[in-house]
């Protein structure tokens, strides 16, 4: 008796769990901004979760199983690709031991695939003595929201095809997506005008893509070989480039290394502009349009501070 | 003669697998055209060791030296199959030879139904934490006393099947079988070894995990003669809090593990030999860490005035390490190790240095 019972809760729980998975197609995402495009596709029909989280750097994402949980039941693993998640994601499918999701069945998708420009792309010999560089081009292109729009429709595609019965409402999201970012181009382009005017150092290529969109003029990096320390020669020469230079800013990350973006800034005399790299990495960026106006109104103001800096020696 | 039999049916298993995998593999490699983008991920690493000893005149313990140099292959096989293979060149104790160690050798399963693993050929026994790790992947220098003592060279062939228990947490369960060959088992007994492994883990916040481990392994035993017991079960459970700044790119984090192993005393012992350890690890600069480490065994029955007492050994480590990048790292350490008797002691200065080369190594957790 108590048998029978206990068979008849555990097929009720078998149900209920089935028919969840029928209502709603579950997404995984690799870095925030990605997670914010797929919702933006997905609406309703999907129910999306990101692995790294927005404050986080993605280069040096921790591979905790519980993570590997939240990829065990996923039905699409949407990743950045490009290297930018090779030190964790696989370890993260191995322990899943999802097959919807491993690489080349239906539910795995880089969303690198469905770009039309790689910037980056190291040309001739590539060695690690340039640092940890990744060898299949700059990886960070979510900054440019022309890629995001790319990103939207390989999203739609592949979900119409998981989930052929919305197939339409994902193709019409993807445009309303792209119709959005259309109706804002205008605007994050002329509130960059007067820092278009300017050089900037970059902490990190993190920005490339960013700085690549706006036309801003990159004049150099402080830590020019990713993943290692500056050495304090490269930092005083990005230094003395900066003083010699008539207008300068700065550009870093909130989770790369400050102190030196700020030496650097102070000793120039500079305005430095801290952005968050992705979605969510500082409060009220969460939105992928609050994120981008965010990094648009942080340089545009930083910009225009330039001239107020004093010089450090 | 019948003990032969006792391992006919794991044999077989594998006699099997390998066959219908061989069978698909029979023609010789190509060296030409696009058969060359099949060449596996490679990567070698290299350890270096300098050392001077206050009390122990051994040539192993002074001097420099090439610890080990290790290559590893990695690469899918076929829709089924991913494969392994780790070769190890590691010193000898005289410091002068090499032995050539075939660390890893395995086929991992990739399309197992449910969600079930499968792994068949040579590879680190599930015992702890400690005793899957590779020399340039310690905490410390030298393995924990607890770990040489008791589960040493824990690498044997055989079948290992794992899961993912459907718990509220990430708890994943690891059954094994093997030829009972490695080093902690008897060399020339004809029985099986088997253990399992259950590791647990939970997030304790967003940037912090607990995990909690237990480990159960059962084989031959090499000193039966000695001990009076044909089987060596030896038990082990550990604790680990890990923790990483979220929002700082190589920022500070916390690695704190401790670990106890416990053999099933000789059947004519009074005392109830284990080994333990704790070690701490603090990185608190974007390319520094801070190791401090303590351990103690207790083994070996003697008598002294009629009275069985139990020998052993303690210890305690301080390191720093210098690690520029993902793939090289230099270290000093200092340890002290001291009998339970405080008959003997000895304090050690190190200094070990490594590199990485090939392919992108994965950030273990
Ligand atoms: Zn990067």
């Amino acid at each position: 008796m108590n048998f029978t019972k206990t068979m008849i809760v555990a097929a009720v729980m078998v149900l209920a769990t089935a028919g969840q998975s029928l209502a709603e197609l579950k997404v995984v995402t690799t870095i925030s901004d990605l997670a914010r495009i797929a919702e933006a596709v997905g609406g309703e029909d999907v129910h999306v979760t990101a692995l790294c989280p927005g404050p986080r750097d993605p280069h040096f994402l921790p591979a905790k199983p519980s993570l590997a949980r939240k990829l065990a039941n996923a039905d699409l693993l949407c990743y950045n690709g490009l290297e930018l998640e090779i030190g964790w994601l696989p370890l993260l499918l191995d322990k899943a031991r999802n097959p919807r999701i491993k690489p080349g069945a239906p539910g795995d998708l880089d969303c690198s695939n469905s770009l039309e420009h790689i910037l980056d792309v190291p040309g001739g010999n590539v060695d690690r003595g340039m640092g940890d560089i990744h060898a299949l081009g700059n990886p960070h292109y979510t900054l440019d929201p022309g890629n995001a729009v790319l990103i939207a429709r390989g999203m739609a595609n592949r979900m119409g095809q998981l989930d052929s019965k919305n197939k339409a409402a994902y193709t019409a999201r993807a445009q309303a997506f792209a119709d959005a970012v259309s109706a804002k181009q205008p605007f994050w382009h002329d509130q960059l005008a007067e820092a278009r005017t300017k050089s900037i150092i970059l902490y990190h290529s993190h920005w490339n893509y960013f700085t690549h969109w706006q036309e801003l003029k990159v004049v150099g990096e402080i830590e020019n070989r990713p993943g290692i320390t500056p050495s304090p020669r490269h930092v005083q020469s990005i230094i003395d480039k900066g003083r010699d230079l008539e207008d300068v800013m700065i550009i870093a990350a909130q989770w790369d290394h400050q102190e030196v973006a700020e030496e650097v800034a102070e000793r120039i005399g500079t305005a430095l502009a801290v952005l968050p790299g992705y979605s969510g990495a500082q409060k009220g960026t969460e939105n992928y349009f609050d994120f981008i106006d965010r990094l648009c109104s942080r340089v545009a103001e930083a910009a225009a501070r330039i001239e107020t800096v004093p010089v450090k020696e | 003669m019948s003990n032969n039999y006792r391992r006919l049916p794991l044999v077989v298993m594998v006699a099997l697998v390998l066959f219908a995998v061989s069978a698909a593999a029979q023609t010789s490699s190509t060296s030409t055209g696009v058969s060359r983008l099949m060449n596996p991920s490679i990567s070698a690493n290299g350890l270096f060791l300098g050392q001077v000893s206050r009390d122990n005149q051994d040539p192993g313990a002074n001097g420099i030296f090439l610890q080990e140099a290790e290559i590893q292959l990695t690469s899918v096989v076929d829709p089924f199959w991913t494969a392994d293979l780790i070769v190890v060149w590691a010193q000898e104790e005289d410091g002068d030879t090499y032995d050539t160690l075939i660390e890893t050798a395995a086929l991992r399963s990739r399309s197992m139904p449910a969600g079930w693993g499968l792994t068949l050929g040579k590879f680190f026994l599930p015992f702890g934490k400690h005793a899957i790790l590779h020399p340039h992947q310690f905490a410390f220098i030298d393995a924990p006393l607890a770990i040489d003592e008791f589960v040493p060279g824990m690498i044997d062939v055989g079948v290992s099947v794992d899961t993912a228990l459907p718990l509220p947490w990430y708890s994943e369960l690891v059954v094994y079988g093997t030829d009972g060959q490695a080093s902690v088992f008897a060399a020339d007994d004809r029985d099986l070894a088997f253990g399992t492994r259950l590791t647990n883990m939970w997030d304790l916040s967003l940037d912090g995990t607990l995990e909690l481990g237990g480990s159960l392994v059962s084989g031959p035993d090499a000193d039966s003669h000695l001990t009076g017991n044909n089987k060596r079960n030896i038990f082990g459970a550990d604790i680990t809090y890990k923790w990483s700044s979220g929002s700082l790119s190589q920022g500070p984090a916390v690695t704190w593990s401790s670990e106890i192993v416990i053999p099933e005393p000789d059947c004519n012992a009074t005392g109830n030999p284990f080994g333990a350890y704790s070690h701490f690890q603090y990185r608190f600069g974007r390319t520094w860490w801070l190791g401090l480490g303590g351990g103690l065994t207790r083994d070996k029955s003697v008598y002294e005035n009629n009275l069985e007492t139990l020998q052993g050994w303690n210890e305690a480590k301080i390191n720093v390490a210098f690690v520029p990048s993902e793939f090289s790292a230099i270290r000093a350490e200092i340890t002290y190790q001291e009998s339970h008797d405080s008959s003997y002691d000895d304090l050690r200065f190190s200094l070990q240095w490594n590199f990485t080369i090939g392919s992108h190594p994965a950030h273990r957790y």
